[in-house]
């Protein structure tokens, strides 16, 4: 019952968060766009009056890009290698932006002005940093724990057939994913009693809401679940839409931009849906209160 | 595919003997028979080893007197450091058990006479410098270094052996083999037995080949290298432990068993060479295409695409059909060697073939497909048509590559043939272009050459890729009929013969005169002289368009007695387009333009690629909007592609397209970032 309330508070705390998903989607697109102009201009550069290009309108082509990549790969690799200072910028900004969207839901109907927003993002954002970097020594930890036994057996062991590395392969994925729906709940959880509780002790938290987390075990794992099944289904359509059409004209690029803007939007929706969810679930677990009714 | 018929067997032991008391296979021999060997050798598990005796009949088909036999013992290779194979190849080899050898116990003739004593290895390329490019100059073989080698052993007939009679010789031998070393050896219980008899080499009378006198033409075992040899006739009893699955180049006959072991005679008829797998691990699965019984040995784990392995070679068995020539032999057998035998897979002995494939392999990866077409296709190019591989390994790998860019395309796709998903895809004619150009020196020695001339990292993309790249421009400039054409009369004429590349190219250049289509003159020579003979590198590009308008041709014209003036104007409506286009590498080809003009009309204008640079001027009401070289993209051995194309305004469809893709992509990763927050 906790776990369906929370779910369903997610969705209508985002359905009445359109102007906060709006905000963010232009904040992903205005700096995208601040990429994918110049990468534009670099294509045009790269294949300057070439003709050779038009075949790719016709969807990938191997030989085509293998011809470009060879005569102007140098171009498009300092392009790329430029792209890594951005790629901290972006990990930096959805750090500055989930304080924010926790001065939302935690109050879906009030007040939402802009000074509110980046207040929040402002007053969490070191902690939320923080909790960042420990989350990803944990990430890095469990990879090891899965990963490096796993390495030093097939390494050492040169008799195995295929079938006996591809099988184990496949077994620590699953468990990896099993595991990562957890451990991305969790996380949520600690950032909702960080935002919750005004905390600054960050490393405390994370073990109290480990607590929290394990002793609402299957309720809790549920809702990743659940949280993880609209995302997924949204993937999936645009996979089958994307694979069922061939993009060649101006019209269809101009559709399908429209299409994938849709799709980005929607995954800012599914986050912040996230985030409510597991929120109202962590206000249930420590004041049952919230566990019942809307 | 019509006939999908797909008889799976599950068989723990092995299959029971043919139907019958046959003890032909084919109902005439399809080649001389100069070598015939009877084997009776068996399997020791244990001590890695196959050891027996032999018997070899070898019938002199020359006018010489001959007083010599040689014989390869390539399994000599890996028998120390000292060989040639690996003085010139770091091996996996280290442990005692990991090496391998064949010794000649003894040897006599059918007379009874002793020939032990008069054996002795032989170098026959001493004077051959191997890797000719990383040496300064050339240099005898150096002794110290190579002059160890035991892969070729020479013996001296006491009685000569005269033209036209026949010489019996009897040899006791053991073979340990290595840890599977150049696709032979074992692997834990996995056995792959190739090259594992003294096998004979071949005597080329004068004006075979290369021959100027009769000889043997025999090789050191060179990395790269393969193997040259007569059709034969072989017999051959095998002797392995009862739990083992055994496959053969040859037809079961018969099997007898007793005290745990168990014996399979083979015959195989008119084969160059005999080659044999045992493993207990093998699960059987039969298939049928017309006559031709299609077994394929599979891991357990890769049981469930057997079907995958049977429908390649069935494409293969058809395609070669309709277009070269019929597969005379009526079964064919891959082999699938475990993970740990993997060194094993990829190899071609006729009838028996390795594919390899891995465990849960996506069917859009076609690589199992790829090397099951591949082998089989050596049937025809080195099994039917059979070349020297060691000393003109193009002849077999480069056209049998070129083959295999056609079958694959053919039966999976053009576009899709090597990888097919959605968004991610490549042809396998496409794939031997971009890997023979991917190499940092895609020119750097000529395709025609010996296999052991290749300078490091050069060997594959010159022996496979380009010529089958070459072979693929050449079947887009003179039509895919033309080529079946060649092809049918090469196998017609070379069948279970010895061809050279001589021999193939005097088959290209009859069939172009037979056809009168002399639209690239009354030979080919001129094309493989440059591919295959040298090492010209083909380039053609559109430099640019310039558009000005016309103008009169003014100056001073005599009329009647009087000089008239007429002014330099531009002239109305009219422009002078330049399309200027230059050859950039020193290929030559003829090569097609296609001219567009601002009113979409296009025409067709032919160059033959000679000059440096060469304008194409046009003075017409319609301005020149766009040309493009090789429109038809016959010339696949052009490097750059880039270039061919020039148009005055380019389209940005492409480039808001991509970007638009990159720009979602951007977005995602943004947003994925999130889940680390
Ligand atoms: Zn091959």
């Amino acid at each position: 019952m906790k776990t369906i309330s929370a779910y369903i508070h997610g969705a209508k705390t985002a359905w009445r968060s359109l102007r906060l998903t709006l905000f963010i989607y232009l904040s992903y697109l205005g700096i995208a766009l601040l990429i994918a102009i110049p990468f534009f201009g670099l294509f045009r550069s790269a294949t300057g009056n070439s003709e050779l290009a038009d075949g790719l309108m016709k969807g990938f082509d191997a030989t085509i890009i293998r011809e470009i990549l060879v005569s102007k790969g140098q171009m498009f690799r300092v392009f790329i290698q430029g792209l890594f200072p951005w790629l901290i910028g972006f990990a930096l900004l959805q750090v500055y932006l989930t304080g924010g969207i926790y001065s939302k839901i935690a109050s879906p109907g009030g007040r939402s002005n802009v000074s509110g927003f980046h207040k929040s993002s402002i007053r969490f954002f070191w902690r939320f940093l923080k909790l960042t970097v420990y989350f990803l020594i944990i990430h890095i930890l469990l990879g090891l724990i899965l990963y490096l036994p796993y390495l030093i057996i097939t390494g050492v062991h040169t008799n195995l057939t295929d079938k006996q590395v591809v099988v184990p392969f496949l077994i620590l994925l699953t468990s990896h994913l099993v595991i990562l729906n957890f451990i991305f709940t969790w996380s949520d959880l600690v950032k909702s009693a960080i935002y919750e509780q005004d905390s600054r002790k960050v490393f405390k938290g994370i073990f109290r809401c480990l607590k929290m987390a394990l002793r609402n075990f299957f309720r809790l794992y549920l809702l990743g679940i659940l949280l993880a099944l609209a995302p997924a289904a949204a993937a999936a359509a645009y996979y089958l839409l994307r694979s069922g059409v061939t993009v060649d004209t101006t019209g269809l690029i101009m559709l399908f931009l429209l299409i994938q803007q849709m799709f980005i939007m929607l995954r800012v929706f599914f986050r912040i849906w996230r985030l409510s969810a597991v929120y109202r679930f962590y206000l249930s677990a420590i004041n049952p209160i919230f566990g019942h009714g809307m | 595919m019509k006939s999908i018929h797909l008889f799976f067997l599950l068989a723990a032991a092995l299959f029971t003997a043919g139907k019958g008391s046959a003890q032909v296979i084919l109902p005439s021999p399809l080649s001389p028979r100069i070598t015939q060997y009877q084997i009776n050798a068996e399997l020791n598990p244990d001590k890695k080893t196959v050891s027996g005796e032999m018997t070899v009949q070898w019938k002199n088909p020359s006018r010489d007197t001959v007083s010599e036999l040689q014989f390869h013992l390539y399994l000599n290779a890996f028998k120390n450091g000292r060989s040639t194979f690996l003085s010139a190849r770091r091996s996996g080899l280290s442990e005692e058990k990991d090496w391998g050898y064949t010794d000649i116990i003894s040897m006599k003739t059918g007379s009874g006479e002793l020939l032990t004593d008069q054996l002795r290895f032989i170098q026959p390329d001493e004077t051959i410098s191997p890797f000719p490019l990383r040496l300064p100059e050339e240099k005898p073989f150096p002794q110290e270094l190579y002059g160890k080698d035991q892969s070729v052993v020479s013996v001296r007939l006491t009685n000569p052996v005269l033209p036209d009679s026949t010489v019996t010789v009897t040899i006791q031998f053991t073979s340990k083999l290595p840890k599977i070393t150049a696709r032979t050896g074992y692997s834990k219980d996995f056995f792959f037995v190739g090259q594992w008899f003294p096998k004979l080499g071949v005597y080329e009378p004068a004006g075979m080949r290369y021959a100027r006198k009769g000889g043997w033409n025999t090789h050191q075992f060179y990395p790269n290298a393969e193997f040259y040899a007569n059709h034969s006739l072989y017999k051959v009893d095998l002797t392995v432990p009862d739990e083992y699955v055994v496959g053969s180049g040859g037809q079961l006959m018969k099997e007898t068993a007793s005290g745990g072991k168990k014996t399979l005679s083979f015959r195989a008829e008119d084969i160059v060479d005999f080659a044999w797998t045992a493993s207990k691990d093998f699960q059987i699965a039969e298939d049928q295409w017309k006559n031709v019984k299609i077994k394929i040995m599979l891991q357990p784990e890769h049981f469930y695409q057997a079907e995958r392995h049977s429908k390649a070679v069935k494409y293969a068995l058809e395609y070669f059909d309709a277009h070269v020539g019929p597969y005379p032999w009526p079964y064919v057998t891959v082999v699938d060697p475990p993970t740990y035998g993997q060194g094993a897979g990829g190899m071609e002995y006729t009838t028996l073939i390795t594919a390899g494939t891995f465990y849960l392999i996506p069917e859009q990866i076609r690589m199992a497909e790829m090397v099951t077409v591949h082998e089989f296709g050596h049937a025809y190019f080195m099994g039917i048509l059979a070349n020297n591989e060691a000393e003109e390994p193009w002849l077999d790998e480069g056209i049998n590559s070129y083959w295999e860019n056609r079958i694959m395309d053919w039966a999976y796709g053009e576009k899709t043939a090597m990888l097919g998903f959605p968004f991610v895809h490549v042809g396998d004619v496409e794939f031997a272009r971009i890997s023979w150009l991917g190499g940092l020196t895609p020119n750097l020695v000529p395709t025609f050459n010996n296999s052991w001339s290749f300078p490091r990292g050069t060997y594959g993309a010159t022996v496979y890729q380009k010529p089958a790249t070459m072979l693929n421009t050449l079947e887009r400039m003179v039509g895919q009929e033309c080529m079946d054409e060649i092809f049918r009369k090469y196998y017609e004429r070379w069948a279970f013969r010895h061809p050279s590349t001589k021999d193939f190219i005097r088959v290209v250049n009859e069939v172009i005169r037979e056809r009168g289509d002399y639209k690239y003159g009354p030979d080919l020579d001129w094309f493989f002289d440059q591919f295959l003979y040298g090492t010209a590198a083909l380039d053609y590009s559109v430099e640019g368009i310039r558009v000005s308008p016309a103008m009169e041709k003014g100056g001073l014209y005599d009329e009647s007695s009087e000089k008239t003036f007429l002014e330099t104007d531009r002239i109305e409506d009219r422009f002078r387009s330049v399309v200027m286009l230059s050859r950039k590498g020193d290929g030559i080809v003829p090569v097609e333009i296609r001219v567009r003009f601002d009113n979409g009309e296009e025409i067709l204008e032919n160059w033959d690629g000679k000059d440096k640079v060469f304008d194409l001027i046009y003075e017409r009401k319609e301005r020149v909007v766009a040309a493009m070289v090789d429109p038809g993209q016959k010339l696949l051995l052009d490097s750059n592609l880039l270039n061919n194309s020039f148009a005055v305004k380019p389209s940005a469809k492409p480039a808001l397209k991509w970007a638009a893709r990159f720009l979602f992509l951007v977005e995602n990763i943004m947003h994925s970032l999130s889940l680390i927050v």
